[in-house]
Parts: C-alpha cells; structure tokens; sequence
C-alpha cells in the first residue's frame, strides 16, 4: 500500500479503470442499441431557413456556397459547428433542456438521450452554463435576419445583452453602411443555429406527447 | 531539509551533482506565476464584456468567447502544470535521494512547456478549439500537450521507480499515482468524444474528464505538496499515518468515479449520474479525515500561522478546500442541481478549487522556495502580506457573491422570468466581481514587483553523489 | 476581519441594487414615475417596451431600432397606427387584445420573435406604452370586432378544397399570389406597401403565414385584410362562412400539397 508500484498499479491503473468502465464504458453500453447518426441523416433535407439565406444575401451566398444544394447545407452545418466551438458559443449557451426548474416550459421539449446520438455531437455540446439561454430547440425560432442583426451587434437587438458582438462573421462594413451580408463563416453559422433542433426527433415528439 | 543520501559521504570515483536541479525548479515557478499572470488578466477581460465594457470587442483575435478559453486553459496547462513541475522537481530529488535522471531532457520539457502555452494561446485567440470543457486544445495541439505532462512525469517517476520495493513516504504515493492518471485522463477526455462516442455516452466522458483533470492531475500533487511541506514547515511529522493512508485510498477509489456530476439531469444514463452524486458524497467523509490529519498535527502550534506565511497559506488554502469539498457535497444533490446548474454559483466554485486551494497552496510553495532558489530572502515581507490578503479577500468576495447570483439566476429561471430580467439582475454581481478580481490582480502584482526586486544568482544546491539506483539509500523523510 | 467587513459591503451593495427588480411595480411607479405624467402602464411599458421592443421597433416606435438595418421585412413603424393582424375591420385600429396575440405568438418568417416567457402585466403594459406612439389611439376607438368563429370540422375534405379552388379563382387571387400559391402573379413585381416599400406576396406553398397557420387566423385574414398591405379584406366579396371556409381548406392545401412534392 505504500510502494510506487503498488500504487502505480492499484490506484493508477485498476480505479482508473474501474471508474472508466462504470462512469464512461457502461453508458456507452447503455447506449449501443441506439445508431450513431451521420449528419446526412440528422439534416436530411436542404432546410427553408437555408434557402432563405440564399435568397436573402445572394451574392455572399453563392460566393460562399454556390447553390443552395444538400452538399452546400452540409458543408454549412459543418463549419457553423466549427465557428460554434471556435469562438466559445457552447461555454454561455447549453445544449440540454432539463426535466427541471420549468426549462420544458421555457425551451421546449426535454432532451433524450436518442437526439444526440449523432456525428454532430461529437464531441457533445451539452455546455455548463447559461449566460444566454439554451440552444437546444433554437432552430426555427428566430428568422435569419434576426440572426444576422443579432450576431452583428446582440446590443442592437436585445439592449440588455452581454453576448459579445461578431462583425468578423460579416463582410467588411464599407463608408459605414449597414447592413452588410453575413460572410461564409457567418451563413454558416446561421445555418447551424436555425438547425439546432430540428431535425426529425420521433422520440422527442413521444415523449413530448407523454408529458401531461 | 537534505535527505541522508546527501549526508553521507560520497563514495569514491562517484560525480558529485546538485541534488536538486535550482534552474530548473525556478524557471518552472516564473514561468507557471507568468502564465498566471497572463491568465488573470484574460479573465479580467472577459469579466469586462459582461458589463458592456470589453474595450476591443471589435478585435476578432481578443473575442471575449475566445479570450475566456485563454483564461482556463492557461490556468490548467501554463499555471498549475508549470508550477506543480517546480515543486514536484524540489520535493522528489529530496524524497528519493536521487538527482533527475536526465537533466537536459527536463529542461528541453520545459521549453517545450512553455512553446505548448504559447501555442495554446495563439491557436485558440486564432478561433481553433475543441469541444472538450478544459481540454478546449485545438485536436492538433493535443499531442504536444500529452508530451509535456508525460515528459514532466517520466522525469519525477524515473526518480521514484529507481526506490525499488522499499515504502515511499505519503507525497510519493500521490505523486506516482497522478503520473499514471493524468496521462489516462488527457487521452480519454481529448480522443475519445471527439473521435469515437458521440453523445450522451461521450458527454459522460468528458463529465470524467473535467473532473479527473482537477481531481486526479492537479488534486494528488497538491496534496502531495501539503504533505511534504507542512510538516517540514512544523517541523514535525503528520499526526497520523493511518489517516494519510485513508485519505489517498479514499481520493484513489472515489474521485475518479464523479465526472458525471458535471451533467446532472442531462440526458447520460441515470445511474451513472446517481453513482457520480454517491460517490462525490463520500468523498466528502475522505476529504474529512485528510483536513483532520493535517489540523491534529498543527495541534499547539496554530500561532505559527501568524507568523509563518507559507504555512498559512497552505492552511488557508486547506480550509477552503474543506469548503469547496463541503459545497461538492451539496450542490451535487439533485435537488440543488435543480437550481444551481448552469448559473454562477458553479463558475464561483470553480474560482474557489482552482485559485483558493491549488493556486494558494502554489503561492505557499513559491514564497517559501523562491529565497532557497536565489539564496537571499524575499526584498520585502510586507509585500508578500498584501499578495495574501489581496488574493484571500478579493477570492472571498468574488465566491460569495458568485453564489448568491448563482441562487438568484436560478430562481428567475425556474420562476419563468424573462431571461433578459436574470441578466439585467445579473449585472451588480457580475460588476463585484470584477471588482474582487481587480483585487485579486493587485495581489498577484505585489508577489510579482516582490518577485523582481528579490532576483538573484541561483543558490547551491546540496550535492549528492550520481549513484545507481541500488546504492540510493535514502530513506522516505 | 477586513476581509470579512469587505465581503459584507460588497454583498450588501449587490442586493441594494437589485431590489428594484422585487418591487411591486405601482409602488415603483407613485415613487418614481408619477412626475412623468404617464399613467402607470404606460410608465411600466416604457421601461419595458426600452428592454425588449426597442432594438428592432426604435425608441421612439418609428420602426427605425438599430438592429433594423439587417432586417427585412421591416419591424413595424408605431407611429402610423396600422397594424395587419387584427379582428377588426381593415380600416379600424387594433384592439388591445389583437396587440398582444401579436406579441405573444410573434410574426413567423419575420424578425418578431414569440414573447412567451414575458409576464401579462408587462406584455400589457407594453401594449399601453405602444399606443402612445400614434395619434391615433388617442383619437379614434377601435371598432367592434369581427365575429370570428370555428373552423367547421370537415374543414380539410377534398370537397371542401375543391370548392375553394373556385373561391380562389372567384375572387382572383391568382393576381397577385399566382395560381398556384406561389406568390408569383402577374402583379407580384409591382406591388408596394404603404410606405412605398415593394412586398411580394405571400407565398403560400412555402411559407407559415406571418398572421399565424391555424384556420382561424386565416380566416381572420380573409376577414379584415392587412392593413398597410395591399391584401383586402373579402369580408364583403365572398357571401358566407361556407365559402370562406372552402378558401381557408384550399390555401392549406397548397402548403401541404408542395410539402408532399418536396420530399
């Protein structure tokens, strides 16, 4: 018990193990039955919300994605989810709506285990605070501009907000006339958000049923 | 302070060489209370955007997104990892007997330590990160990162392999064990939801490695740190081995086991989050008998708190890891989590682990090296007392009031106001604790004027003979 | 001790400055808002309307908040008095109620959101403070509302969607929404709102409908029109309630009938 090889072997490698195996392995057992998703199954379809952001900014659109196609969605999904990580958004805005404290009520449906079950959760975006409010059925809430206004001055549209504003996610703001078009980046981002959520859940609308 | 192997006489034809490497060591030290620095002031920025005031929003390198990251990673792979390396490589050539194996390979570590922070730095102020809480290190960074910790592992652990079979004294039994442990941990937390489980599964995988890299990397060798300098500082032994025993047994067996407490009422498994509040319970009874421990052998000689302040450093960091330990038990309760999950009392707790145990046990290590590092004694005393009571009081301020927002936050959520009304409420809290941690700051800039106007030559280090391991004949302090 | 002290002051400025959001709000108002000379709703609204509104709607309710730029269509402008969405007659103003259905479910595919965390004092007291922004509610009263009943239960029979292909065709829809729904008829280019921006029609096979896709708020479109749009009301072109209702089962048919397409 007190020798660095016991203690190498017992604590450092068997408790180690022991709680990978419990706390890490088991609920990956738990959860073998249910498929790993790839993202051409969680955004089976080019969303509304996407073709809107072609219609809406088309001359950054098409430089950005050309046509509206599958591929572009995906491709925008991707690296909205990258920008995602990459400037923080997940460290002030969770991805799980709790059985609790009314959050059902105020962001929708509670989150089951099932929807995160795929290549867009990897690794999951679950997040552990909330300065701003959980994303996790955002899709769909808010129309486009409404995000591109947001992310290009949160202040401009919610003059309480503490989110940092984003103009780098935009094109260059030129003799100070706004608006100026979402860049690649920026699309992407949007697209990313308007996705969170919407993508079919039959579990989540059971589940949303059984809920008195 | 010197081990018997230095005592004795060098065998014949043997090398003398210093038994602790004091560059080394010191280079470590500045460098981890360097990157501290850059790190406090990333978090009084980001502090800043939450009253509207971040000066170069505009920026997109300085993002405050991307700056808090800056904040918490240097504090776990510039801070903690750099300092904990300085004190590992005084205290293990000291228990072992034994010189570091491979000198030039520690500080070719070192540099690369410090090339790691920076890259860190710039790779995440560039937008690059990964979707791991505390382990954000871009994907590609990884590697690089894994090797410093392993190289600064493979540097002590050489020393303490070389004992052989004989026992090891309570420090070596934690330092060994956090080898192995923060190896595993960093490639399981970095590769295994990124790569290979998606979801709720791999949620519960990363809860094990925020966790783990607090609880197995940077807990072990702190305590280990307690361990060997506060009874050096009482200049007497710990109270009881049997208790020392139950309080490394215990952390081994239960600490791992609690990631999952991160993510409670989250879609992961129910019992595992139950299994994970069970065993951040007992914890708390382990955690007991170690504070026991450690306040038995400061029995009859609590005035020394007043005048020794390294020692009162590592006991005020000591009691407020009691607290933090209490407050584990507590806030992990579901219950509680109801209320207090996603809030501030949570970053408010992790301001008291990091900085108000394991940064004030550092501090305690720092300012009772540095003058064993440069051989003359500190330029001023009376700077370090403010560094302690700037650091303590502006910590204090900045917890409580973290928490109480916290409960607040909560509450208007459950209660359904509109989320703008918990943020405008938010803001007087938010607006103290830049304060507290303006106060921290100042603290930290008087150890660092202290530190510069204390700058020296580097002291002698005792000298040992370079034996083979068989001949070390040291026996645990 | 001084830390202790220290701590104690900074907690207790933190509560200080917060109990403002516990108080009761007409005790706020005879303390700080009476001199204003707003009645208490609309001093409440103001606060409020300044919180939530303002970024899109402008301080000043002209429609022109800073975040207005990137928005399109355009956040309504208080000051004219129209409103679209209404259960009165095309040229009367809203009721307060009609407001705050707005409010509350929010205008889809636009930049207005759902309200639906917000109280109903203060989505009421921001309806009050609204009104101020136009002369109008000062001087006129809204007229009685249109009777808007039920939908009929066989509402999405194909008997009923073939009947109100006719009432489309009747009525001449197609001018502007195109044949088929698509918002692409021959008058679609030309058309304008009342402040002289161009909006095209609505397109009904892609879209929710901005007054909401239940079959009473259809209907209720039908019935008052949208004010400030040039979509009339058909409260006095079509006979009765079986027709309108066979107009309402077809324009949902054309949304479900391109969902079908799609996939």
């Amino acid at each position: 018990m007190e020798r660095v090889r016991a203690i190498l072997l017992i604590a450092g490698v068997f408790f180690f193990a022991l709680s990978f195996l419990l706390m890490g392995v088991l609920p990956v057992v738990t959860l073998a039955d249910v498929p790993t998703l790839t993202l051409a199954e969680v955004a089976p379809r080019v969303q509304e919300s996407f073709l809107d952001l072609a219609e809406r900014w088309p001359t950054a659109f098409t430089k950005s994605f050309g046509e509206p196609t599958l591929d572009a969605y995906h491709a925008a999904l991707r690296r909205g989810r990258e920008i995602y990580i990459g400037e923080g958004c997940w460290h002030c805005h969770s991805q799980y709506v709790r059985p609790v404290s009314n959050e059902g009520l105020r962001y929708g449906a509670v989150s089951v285990a099932e929807e995160y079950q795929n290549e867009m959760q990897r690794p999951v975006l679950f997040g552990t605070r909330r300065v701003g409010p959980d994303l996790t059925r955002e899709g769909g809430k808010r129309s486009n501009d409404w995000h591109a206004a947001h992310f290009f001055d949160p202040k401009s549209v919610v003059p309480t907000s503490v989110m940092p504003r984003y103009p780098w996610l935009f094109e260059p703001v030129v003799g100070n006339v706004l608006p100026t078009p979402p860049n690649r980046d920026g699309l992407a981002l949007i697209a990313y958000v308007q996705w969170l959520g919407t993508w079919p859940r039959p579990e989540v609308e059971a589940a949303a049923k059984e809920a008195p | 302070m010197i081990p018997p192997a230095a005592v004795t006489a060098p065998e014949a034809g043997l090398p003398l060489v210093p038994l602790v490497d004091l560059q080394l060591v010191r280079r470590h030290l500045l460098a981890g209370f360097l990157w501290l620095l850059a790190s406090m002031f990333a978090g009084l920025l980001v502090s800043l955007q939450f009253l509207g005031r971040y000066p170069i929003d505009f920026v997109e390198i300085f993002s405050p997104g991307r700056v808090r990251m800056v904040h918490t990673n240097l504090v776990a792979f510039g801070f903690l990892l750099n300092c904990l390396a300085g004190m590992a490589y005084w205290v293990v050539p000291r228990l072992t007997g034994l010189p570091l194996q491979w000198p030039r390979f520690a500080h070719c570590n070192f540099w690369l330590m410090q090339l790691m922070g920076t890259a860190l730095v710039v790779m995440l102020l560039g937008g690059h990160a990964q979707a791991v809480e505390w382990g954000e290190t871009p994907v590609a960074l990884d590697p690089l990162v894994a090797l410093v910790a392993v190289g600064f592992f493979i540097n002590i652990g050489a020393c303490m392999l070389k004992i052989g079979r004989r026992p090891v004294y309570v420090t070596l039994w934690y330092f060994s064990a956090a080898t192995i442990w923060t190896a595993l941990t960093y490639l399981m937390g970095n590769y295994l939801p990124q790569f290979f489980v998606a979801g709720a599964a791999g949620g519960a995988i990363a809860g094990l490695y925020i966790h783990d890299l607090v609880g197995l990397f940077v807990t072990p060798l702190g305590w280990g740190a307690m361990y060997y300098f506060v009874p050096l500082l009482l200049n007497r032994p710990i109270y009881s081995h049997a208790l020392s025993l139950i309080g490394f047994w215990g952390l081994a067996f239960f600490y791992p086991l609690q990631g999952v407490h991160h993510f409670l009422w989250s879609p992961i498994p129910m019992y595992a989050q139950y299994g994970a509040v069970v065993s951040t319970i007992a914890i708390e009874i382990v955690v007991a008998t170690v504070i026991v421990n450690f306040f038995l052998t400061l029995r009859g000689q609590t005035d020394q708190l007043r005048t020794n302040l390294p020692l009162r450093w590592f006991y005020t960091g000591m009691v407020l890891y009691f607290v933090t330990c209490l407050q584990c038990s507590i806030q992990v309760l579901l219950s509680v989590q109801k209320i207090i999950h996603f809030t501030d009392w949570v970053v408010g707790h992790a301001h008291l682990v990091m900085f108000g145990v394991f940064g004030f046990w550092l501090f305690g290590v720092i300012i009772h090296l540095w003058p064993r590092l440069t051989g003359k004694p500190w330029w001023s005393h009376q700077l370090n007392v403010w560094h302690y009571w700037l650091s303590t009081a502006g910590l204090l301020v900045m917890f409580l009031d973290l928490l109480v927002a916290g409960v607040m936050q909560g509450f208007e959520w459950r209660n359904m106001a509109p989320f703008e009304s918990s943020i405008i409420a938010s803001v007087p809290f938010w607006a103290v604790r830049t304060v507290a941690g303006l106060v921290i700051a100042a603290g930290q800039i008087c150890l660092a004027w202290n530190i510069w106007k204390s700058r020296g030559a580097l002291a002698r280090a005792p000298m040992v003979p370079f034996v083979e391991p068989a001949g070390a004949g040291a026996k645990p302090a | 001790m001084s830390r202790r002290i220290m701590a104690a002051l900074c907690l207790g400025a933190a509560v200080l400055l917060n109990t403002r959001c516990g108080d009761d709000a007409d005790q706020l108002f005879y303390e700080f808002g009476e001199a204003s000379g707003l009645e208490p709703a609309q001093w409440r609204g103001r606060e409020l309307y300044g919180r939530y509104c303002a970024g899109c709607h402008g301080e000043r309710g002209n429609g022109m908040g800073p975040a207005a730029p990137f928005l399109d269509p355009k956040p309504r402008d208080f000051t004219r008095g129209t409103y679209k969405f209404r259960t009165t007659p095309s040229s009367s103003l809203p009721t307060d109620a009609d407001l705050v259905r707005t409010i509350r479910e929010g205008v889809h595919g636009t930049s207005m959101p759902a309200w639906t965390t917000l109280p109903d004092a203060e989505v009421q007291a921001i309806v009050a403070w609204i009104k101020t922004f136009s002369k109008r509610f000062a001087r006129e009263r809204p007229a009685p509302t249109l009777a808007l009943p039920g939908a009929p239960k066989d509402l999405d029979t194909a008997a009923r969607v073939e009947r109100g292909q006719r009432v489309w065709d009747e009525l001449k829809c197609g001018l502007c929404h195109g044949e088929r729904g698509q918002g692409d008829g021959p008058s679609a280019k030309s058309l304008i709102d009342s402040e002289g921006h161009p909006i095209p029609p609505f397109d009904f096979t892609r879209k929710e409908p901005k007054g909401g896709s239940t079959p009473e708020d259809l209907y209720r479109t039908f019935m008052t029109g949208l004010a400030g749009t040039p979509m009339p009301d058909f409260a006095e072109t079509t006979r009765d309630d079986t027709q309108r209702w066979d107009l309402v089962a077809y324009v949902r048919s054309l949304r479900a009938g391109a969902a079908k397409e799609r996939r």
